[in-house]
This record gives C-alpha cells, sequence and structure tokens, in this order.
C-alpha cells in the first residue's frame, strides 16, 4: 500500500490543524512556570465575601498569539486549496474518504475565522475567570480538524470520525469552567446526549451500510434508486438525519442546548454555537441536499426528508424564538436564538433540495454572517458581564444603562444583535434576504418563508430589548457591585473586527455572495 | 432476504423461552424454606462490611484513563503487526515475500500513530499526571 503525497498537500488544513494543536499541547505542557490565580484557590467564589482576588497575567499569555498565527496560517492555506481544484468535481484523496472541493474549503473557512475571533476574545475571559489553562488552544485546534474532517467527508466513515473528534473537543471545553456547577451541568448534558447521538448516527450508518452495501456517499448516490425502496435505508438516513439534528440544536431535539449553551464559558459557548453548527450544516448539506438528491434527482422522495425538515423548521425557529422572548439572561436568550437560527438554515437545506443548487450561495452566506455574528456578541457578552465576584451579570437589568457605562461594547453588542435580528446595514440582513430569495423561487416553501419572515419580526422584539435596556434604562439602585468590563486589547480587537466583518458584509455582500455561490 | 435473518430470529425467541421457562420453574417448583440465614445478604461466603458506595481516591480514574489510551496503543499495534507486510508491498505478497516494490508506508503510518501517542505522553508527564502523589 501507499498513498498519493497530493492528498497530503489537498488534506493540508486537516493536517495542519491536528500538528498545530500537538504543537499549542506540547507548549503548553512545557511552559516552565506555574501558573498563578484562582483555579488553585481553595475556596469557591461565592465562599468567599471578599472581592474576588485578580489574577495575575499567567505564563501561558502567549499561546493566544500563537494559536491566531497559526490558524491564520492554515487559513491562508485554505484560501490558497481551490486553485489547486480543476474541474467542477472535487479532488477524492485517502481512497474516496475525503473530497477537497470549494464546499468544504469554504465551511472550514468559516470555522476557522469563527475560531481565530473566538481565540482572541477568549483569554481575557478566561484569566478573569481563573481558567486559563494552555489546554483550551489544543482543543479549539483538534475540534477545528473534526470540523474540518466532516465538511470534507465523502463516507460515512468519515462523516462519524468528523463527528466524534469535534464534539469530544467541545465535550471537554464546555466543562472546562471547573468551579462553576453550571458549567459542568452543561458539560454533562452535552457529553450525554452526544453519547446517545453518536450512538444513533452509527447506527443509522451501520442500517444504511446494511441495505445498500457501501458507505461511500458517491456510490450510495448512485446505488440508492435500486436499493431505496427497503425500510432498512429509510430507517438509516432517518437516524442519520435525527442525530444531525441534535448536533445543531433544531426542535424537537434541542433540550441540551439552552443549558449548554448558557452554562459553558462564554467564549466556549460561541465556539459552539457557530463552528459546531456550520460543520453540522456542512454534513446535513452533504450527506442530504448531495447524497439524497437535489430538484433533478427524486431520490429525496424515497426517504421524505425534506418533509421531516419541513416541520422541524417551522418548529425550530418558532421555538426557539417564544422561548428567547422571555429571557431575562442575555447568555441564555442567545442560546434560544441561535436555535432559532438553526430553523432559518433549514429553510436553506430545504430550498437546497426542492429549488436546487442556486441555494448553496444563500445557505453559505447565512452560516458566514450567523458565524461573525455571534462569536462577536460572545465575545462582548463575555467581555461586558465580568463580575468582580467570579462569576458573570448576564440578566437585563445588570446590563441597564451599559450604553453610559461602557458605550464601545454597548455599540458592538448593538451591531451584532441588529446584524441577529436581520436589520438592514448588517451581514444578518443579507443573510436572511438571500435565503427567503431563493426559497421563493418554489411556491411550496412559501408558507416556510412567511413562518419564517413572522419569526425574525419576533426575534426583532427580544434582541431590541437589550438595547434599550443598555441606552434608555438607568442602572437598578442595588449595593450589588456593578459588573466590572474586561480590558484587553487583544479581546477589544477581536470584537472590532467582527462587527467590521457584520458591517462590512452588510454594505458589500457581494464579494462573499460570489464566492458561496461559486463553492460547489 | 428477510428469510436469510429468520435462524437470528428463533435463536433470540428460544433464549427468551428458555430464561423464561427455566425461572418459572424455579418459581413454581423450588420448594421455599426461608430462615434468617439464607435471607441475609452475603458477599463471598462473609457478611458484609460497611456500604459499597464509598468514595476512593479520583486518582484511579485518572490512571484508568490513561491505561485506555496506551492500551488502544497496543491494540492497533497487534492488527498492524499482522498486516505488516501486505501494508509494506505494492505488489502481491506471496508468503513472506513481497512480489513488487517494498514501501515504508506500513512503518511511516505507524510512526505517525505512535508520534502522536508519544506527544500525549509527555502532556501526562509533564502535567504530573502519571505520578501518584
Amino acid at each position: 500500500m501507499t498513498f498519493d503525497v497530493a492528498d497530503l498537500q489537498n488534506s493540508a488544513p486537516l493536517l495542519l490543524l491536528t500538528v498545530a494543536g500537538l504543537v499549542l499541547m506540547l507548549l503548553d505542557a512545557f511552559s516552565r512556570s506555574k501558573l498563578v490565580g484562582a483555579p488553585y484557590q481553595k475556596k469557591m467564589p461565592a465562599e468567599t465575601s471578599e472581592a474576588y482576588p485578580l489574577p495575575v497575567a499567567g505564563s501561558r499569555g502567549y499561546l493566544m498569539p500563537v494559536t491566531v498565527l497559526l490558524l491564520l496560517g492554515i487559513l491562508a492555506v485554505v484560501a490558497w486549496l481551490p486553485g489547486q481544484i480543476h474541474g467542477d468535481h472535487g479532488v477524492f484523496m485517502y481512497r474516496d474518504m475525503l473530497v477537497l472541493d470549494r464546499f468544504g474549503l469554504l465551511v472550514s473557512g468559516i470555522c476557522i475565522v469563527g475560531a481565530i475571533l473566538g481565540v482572541m476574545t477568549a483569554p481575557a475571559f478566561l484569566r478573569a475567570h481563573g481558567l486559563e489553562m494552555g489546554e483550551y488552544y489544543a482543543l479549539v485546534m483538534f475540534s477545528l480538524a473534526g470540523m474540518v474532517i466532516l465538511v470534507m467527508a465523502a463516507d460515512l466513515v468519515t462523516v462519524f470520525l468528523g463527528v466524534e473528534i469535534m464534539s469530544l473537543g467541545v465535550y471537554v471545553l464546555a466543562g472546562m469552567w471547573r468551579k462553576s456547577q453550571r458549567s459542568a451541568e452543561a458539560a454533562m448534558k452535552y457529553f450525554l446526549v452526544g453519547a446517545f447521538v453518536s450512538g444513533l448516527l452509527l447506527y443509522g450508518i451501520a442500517l444504511v451500510y446494511g441495505s445498500v452495501g457501501t458507505t461511500l456517499l458517491s456510490e450510495i448516490r448512485s446505488r440508492a434508486p435500486v436499493f431505496a425502496s427497503r425500510p432498512l435505508f429509510y430507517i438509516g438516513w432517518m437516524l442519520i438525519f435525527v442525530s444531525f439534528l441534535f448536533k445543531v440544536a433544531a426542535v424537537p431535539f434541542h433540550m441540551w442546548a439552552p443549558d449548554t449553551y448558557d452554562g459553558a464559558p462564554t467564549p466556549v459557548s460561541g465556539f459552539m454555537m457557530t463552528g459546531v453548527k456550520a460543520a453540522a450544516f456542512a454534513g446535513l448539506y452533504r450527506l442530504f441536499a448531495v447524497t439524497l438528491g437535489d430538484s433533478q434527482n427524486a431520490l429525496q422522495a424515497y426517504t421524505g426528508w425534506v418533509h421531516a425538515a419541513y416541520g422541524i423548521a417551522i418548529l425550530t425557529m418558532t421555538l426557539g424564538n417564544l422561548a428567547a422572548l422571555h429571557q431575562e439572561s442575555i447568555k441564555r436568550m442567545l442560546a434560544y436564538s441561535s436555535i432559532a437560527h438553526a430553523g432559518y438554515l433549514l429553510i436553506g437545506l430545504i430550498a437546497m433540495a426542492v429549488v436546487g443548487d442556486s441555494a448553496r450561495g444563500p445557505l453559505l452566506f447565512y452560516l458566514a454572517a450567523y458565524t461573525v455574528t455571534v462569536v462577536g456578541a460572545m465575545g462582548v457578552v463575555g467581555w461586558l458581564s465580568r463580575d468582580l465576584r467570579g462569576g458573570e451579570r448576564l440578566t437585563l437589568d445588570d446590563w441597564a444603562g451599559m450604553g453610559q457605562r461602557h458605550p464601545a461594547g454597548a455599540l458592538a453588542m448593538t451591531i451584532f444583535l441588529l446584524s441577529l435580528g436581520g436589520f438592514p446595514p448588517t451581514a444578518g440582513f443579507f443573510g436572511k434576504f438571500y435565503l427567503f430569495r431563493v426559497a421563493l423561487e418554489k411556491p411550496s416553501l412559501l408558507p416556510l418563508v412567511l413562518i419564517g419572515i413572522a419569526n425574525s419580526l419576533i426575534s426583532v422584539y427580544y434582541y431590541l430589548r437589550v438595547i434599550t435596556a443598555m441606552y434608555f434604562r438607568a442602572p437598578a439602585p442595588s449595593s450589588e457591585p456593578a459588573s466590572e468590563p474586561l480590558s484587553s486589547t487583544a479581546l477589544s480587537v477581536g470584537v472590532l473586527i467582527a462587527a467590521l466583518l457584520v458591517l462590512g458584509l452588510g454594505l458589500m455582500p457581494e464579494w462573499l455572495a460570489n464566492l458561496c455561490a461559486a463553492a460547489n | 432476504m428477510s428469510v436469510d435473518y429468520a435462524p437470528t430470529l428463533v435463536a433470540i425467541l428460544f433464549g427468551i423461552g428458555f430464561s423464561c421457562f427455566f425461572m418459572a420453574l424455579a418459581v413454581f417448583l423450588g420448594p421455599k424454606r426461608p430462615d434468617p440465614e439464607k435471607l441475609s445478604p452475603f458477599e463471598c461466603g462473609s457478611d458484609p462490611i460497611g456500604s459499597p458506595r464509598v468514595r476512593f481516591s479520583v486518582k484511579f480514574y485518572q490512571v484508568a484513563i490513561l491505561f485506555l489510551i496506551f492500551d488502544i496503543e497496543s491494540a492497533f499495534l497487534y492488527p498492524w503487526a499482522a498486516l505488516y507486510r501486505r501494508l509494506s508491498c505494492l505488489g502481491t505478497v506471496s508468503g513472506t515475500q513481497c512480489l513488487g516494490t517494498v514501501t515504508a508506508f506500513g512503518f511511516v503510518e505507524m510512526l505517525v500513530f505512535i508520534g502522536t501517542l508519544v506527544v500525549a505522553l509527555a502532556y501526562v508527564w509533564r502535567k504530573r499526571a502519571i505520578g501518584w502523589g
């Protein structure tokens, strides 16, 4: 046996991410001096009456710039690789287990950009809460490697591998706030649900293999018309579908999401809401929109997943938005809003199957716009909500008057919230606009689009609620010490870049829209 | 097609049937003469001492996880060793002879795998996860 050297070049993002993760792990392990600060305190912050001692800048401070540089390098490789694809079809690697195509590279790029912004906003938050651990950076890298495997997967086995590698890192990240019970709850819920979902996914893969006799997606696509009438094929695909709906937190498979997104450390929540969701949607796209057929191919009829997705999209949008309406905690509100956005993204997936390839661009654009917006918003939440006693001040009352206390952070948050709500000069507007426009090409999707628009109107209420609290409400008089925003250059720059991207995509969406439309 | 699975179904039914049958035999036919000695719980012939739900050192779990990591290494080494000739031969293998070009594929693959594990070992060593103290 041997392998092609070209495979190494074509899978470079994946290999580089893995090596970078290993390097970061070793850098952390061989950093000489010990960590100082909060995690080595014996008492829980809640038990101490005095203010949380300000942690000293740790010895791992250099890991963040190193990680950002490594990720920028890998992003450059991802940007260079499309030139290596000749023709319309992707390049298959490792005996057809992975495929290099523009779609996979674009989603990898989205995940990596989200991770860069997340990593920039993370260290100040982690240090302030006594979580400054080098493992964070290594785990983000490993998790990203899993995402890249998933978005490049051309075989059911690599799909499973990608989902597992992606999730394992995130399970640990969600629970890294070891002093926080809610973080432990978040990690536990995510892990238990994730383990269950892995079982479903594997069982589905086994049934599909049992009915078709191959795990290669392209082979399944060509053989399916002959084999698809078997019930095993149908049940297998439905199990795979359900397992991915769990990963993207679609209703009714969302019950873990609010607690997990709310309890995990804020930068990690941002990573989970964006990277994991983007990669899982790329997996859904490859498995369902591509393998199970498009508008020219009647294959979808065999599994009926479009009908299931239709109902689930409506449920996801509506329930996510209705639950977000009454959240007092901003982080939990964003968690429910992330569920609602999974519903909008499902419209894009359905449009892929019903309208055809023209829906791919809008779906990808929505993913990109959503990613930069949410990473930025979670960055601001981590930034402004720091409590001197070690917790987070997340309620609307805590954020009242933030416009006076911290104008820059409040302005950035306003931009992100407007983008999430879909207001015109932001990326979120064009995300929704392109998505709904392409879905309207088929009359059968009209009810779905109308429900989507109604839902975005509902969502405006709870996004504006935060903005009015920040600008038009006086801070509640209370004996509690006010939140003390973090001061960190990297964090401010990360949020600034995210805000500029959101505004830039809102003012000049064409270049990314063209890039997304060309990402076949 | 589904007829091929009929023996499996028969085996499952037999399994369920036999266990139910013997349970029922024991319940309906077995003599029941309980006395305090028979009803007392016992553990390997001696009286139980204390609750089984005691706290034990969290270090055991750490050792167990580290063991698993390096156990998987050896579990992967065996099939690799068995397939080594096929992995490092481009042509067909007859007996111990490779009829074709010999490549370093199998060797390099295992080097990559072991190398990754060495990184893990260096990490746990530096994090002082190996020592008991």
